[in-house]
């Protein structure tokens, strides 16, 4: 079995002429819960719409579960859950007769795990969906998904039109899922706490390029701000090429870097004859840091 | 393995109501089937077949019935022409739109299959009523043919005697529902064909639906212009070729059937879901 439940191999995509993605080498660990961020128009939605199969990448390779979704057969689809950023489900059906029609498709389909979602997100099962409130239809879409037991699920904005208690809620079903044996989970959110609670790797994605992807422990542990200030001379000259941020005044300079170690930075403040003081950044800091466009 | 797709839950799904909008539009669509359902214009022509073909009645009997099928079609099998539906809880878009396929796309379900399913929904709605009057023809009043007893129509109806055709409602109504579901598979390989280039939010999505109609338009003032000089009567020969015919035109059209239908699942097996 690959390590990896989902990757992709430089993954380009465009719309009327207008690249959204581009180059994206994503790697998702089996087992793992993958927080997928970045801004409004970044190229969440479209990457996750190319994992699940709703659109095809012009260049580049795709495989979920090993799988290329071009080429998704009715079982490898069993084993990919997912739910759309606007799911839409048929709002004449009850949620029962949606369930039954989704389970129909399923031949693993945990019907007890439907029962315990409907209690535990407190759903009447005989309530048509378009009289649902949108929290409430969401969370029958996540039903649907954890339900036929997937080892992927890919969540689009999972937790939007939810509210903190159903959300904390959901945060405890991934958790769940998770904690059976080769569950993996991508989701998307613009929700950091939530990703913070939840994720254990992180992918930011800016201007359709992937910018981070890693463990969350080393992000919070790595990425710095770092306050450079000048004995004597100024900072003309100070250049840090790889900071995520970089601006400097006259004796300043204020950057956003990755620190392996504190001895590079140590070094990099004697060389500039620079004293330095480390910010320290939270996950949305960071994340704000690093999809900021940079000032000039 | 070799997973299947249960067709039956799908095509029920398809058939319920809700597909088309409502309570409301479903009688509207069905209404409109049997308002052009072939027997119809018979009765009023008062199964006189010199009038069908010479008073042009027939024209807008095909009219309608393409302005009625290409909105029908297009709405059900191009999902971004549905998304030309205002956005509501009752609108078609809900289902039929982009938005509405997601779903159904990322379950474990053969998207060959669903199409399969949709296609029957919406040919079992829009054409049923046609071949209801063909299993009704039997009992229908003779068909007379007015003044048009030539020598085509004792080829084609040998027991015609004095301009009366016995059972030629049956031919007629045949006739009907073979050229309706020519232009059923007609319309569904063009919209299969055009689906993953109709999108949502689009000036140009309109044009799917009003195609076929300006193609037809255009056709009949070319007919009246350049064709009919030669007096040539395309329903009435249509129509006497089919009667002279219809075990080779009944193979053929399924024949047909079968190519456009393996050749649109196949398209729409690919369609984007923007």
């Amino acid at each position: 079995m690959e390590s990896y439940a989902i990757e992709t191999k430089n993954v380009t995509r465009s719309f009327a002429g207008s690249v959204v993605v581009q180059d994206l080498n994503l790697r998702v660990r089996r087992g793992s819960i993958y927080g997928f961020l970045g801004r409004n128009g970044a190229g969440k939605t479209t990457t996750i719409k190319m994992l699940a199969g709703l659109i095809w990448p012009d260049s580049g390779e795709i495989k979920v579960n090993g799988v290329a979704p071009s080429q998704f057969t009715v079982e490898d689809r069993w084993k990919i859950g997912y739910v759309s950023e606007r799911q839409i489900l048929n709002p004449f059906l009850r949620v029962s007769a949606l369930i039954k029609f989704t389970a129909g498709f399923y031949p693993h389909w945990d019907f007890a795990a439907c029962e315990r979602i409907l209690q535990r997100f407190k759903i009447d099962p005989s309530k048509r969906i378009k009289s649902l409130s949108q929290g409430t239809a969401r969370q029958v879409a996540f039903l649907l998904a954890l339900a036929q037991k997937p080892d992927v699920l890919i969540l689009d904005e999972p937790a939007a039109n939810l509210d903190v208690v159903a959300r904390r809620e959901f945060l405890d079903e991934v958790l769940d899922l998770l904690r059976q044996d080769g569950k993996t989970v991508l989701f998307s959110s613009h929700i950091l706490s939530d990703v913070e609670r939840v994720a254990d790797e992180i992918g930011i994605i800016a201007q359709g390029r992937l910018k981070i992807s890693e463990s969350l422990d080393r992000l919070k542990e790595t990425v710095r701000k770092v306050r450079f200030h000048a004995f004597e001379k100024g900072v003309n000259g100070f250049v840090i090429p790889d900071a995520f941020q970089f601006s400097k005044t006259r004796d300043e300079v204020l950057a956003t870097l990755r620190v392996e170690d504190e001895t590079s930075l140590r070094a990099l403040a004697s060389s500039h004859r620079c004293q330095y003081e480390i910010i320290p950044l939270n996950l949305e800091d960071i994340f704000v840091e690093i999809v900021r466009e940079p000032k000039d | 393995m070799n997973a299947k797709t249960p067709f039956w839950p799908l095509l029920k799904s398809e058939m319920s109501y809700s597909m088309f909008g409502g309570k409301a539009q479903t009688c509207f669509m069905l209404l409109c089937a049997w308002f052009v359902a072939g027997a119809m214009p018979l009765v009023l022509l008062r199964f006189e077949l010199q009038i069908l073909f010479q008073s042009g009645i027939l024209a807008i009997v095909i009219f309608m019935f393409v302005l009625w099928m290409t909105t029908f079609v297009s709405m059900a099998l191009v999902p971004g022409c549905a998304d030309l539906l205002p956005p509501g809880p009752d609108s078609g878009q809900v289902n039929h739109g982009l938005g509405g396929l997601g779903f159904i796309f990322t379950r474990a379900a053969d998207r060959r299959i669903f199409f399969r399913a949709r296609s029957a929904a919406v040919f079992l709605f829009a054409l049923t009523p046609l071949f209801l009057n063909v299993a009704a023809s039997p009992l229908a009043r003779e068909v007379h043919t007015g003044a048009l007893s030539d020598s085509r129509y004792s080829q084609a109806f040998p027991d015609m005697n004095h301009g009366i055709i016995p059972y030629g409602a049956i031919a007629y109504t045949g006739w009907l529902a073979w050229s309706a579901t020519a232009l059923f598979l007609f319309l569904q390989a063009y919209g299969a064909l055009i689906a993953n280039r109709v999108k949502p939010n689009n000036k140009w999505t309109g044009i799917f639906p009003a195609m076929p109609l300006i193609v037809l338009f255009v056709s009949f003032i070319a007919w009246n212009k350049i064709i009919a000089r030669a007096h040539v009567s395309f329903g009435e020969d249509s129509f006497l070729f089919f009667a002279m015919h219809p075990g080779e035109m009944v193979i053929a059209l399924m024949a047909l059937a079968v190519v456009v239908q393996i050749w649109s699942e196949r398209r729409f097996s690919k369609l984007e879901i923007l």
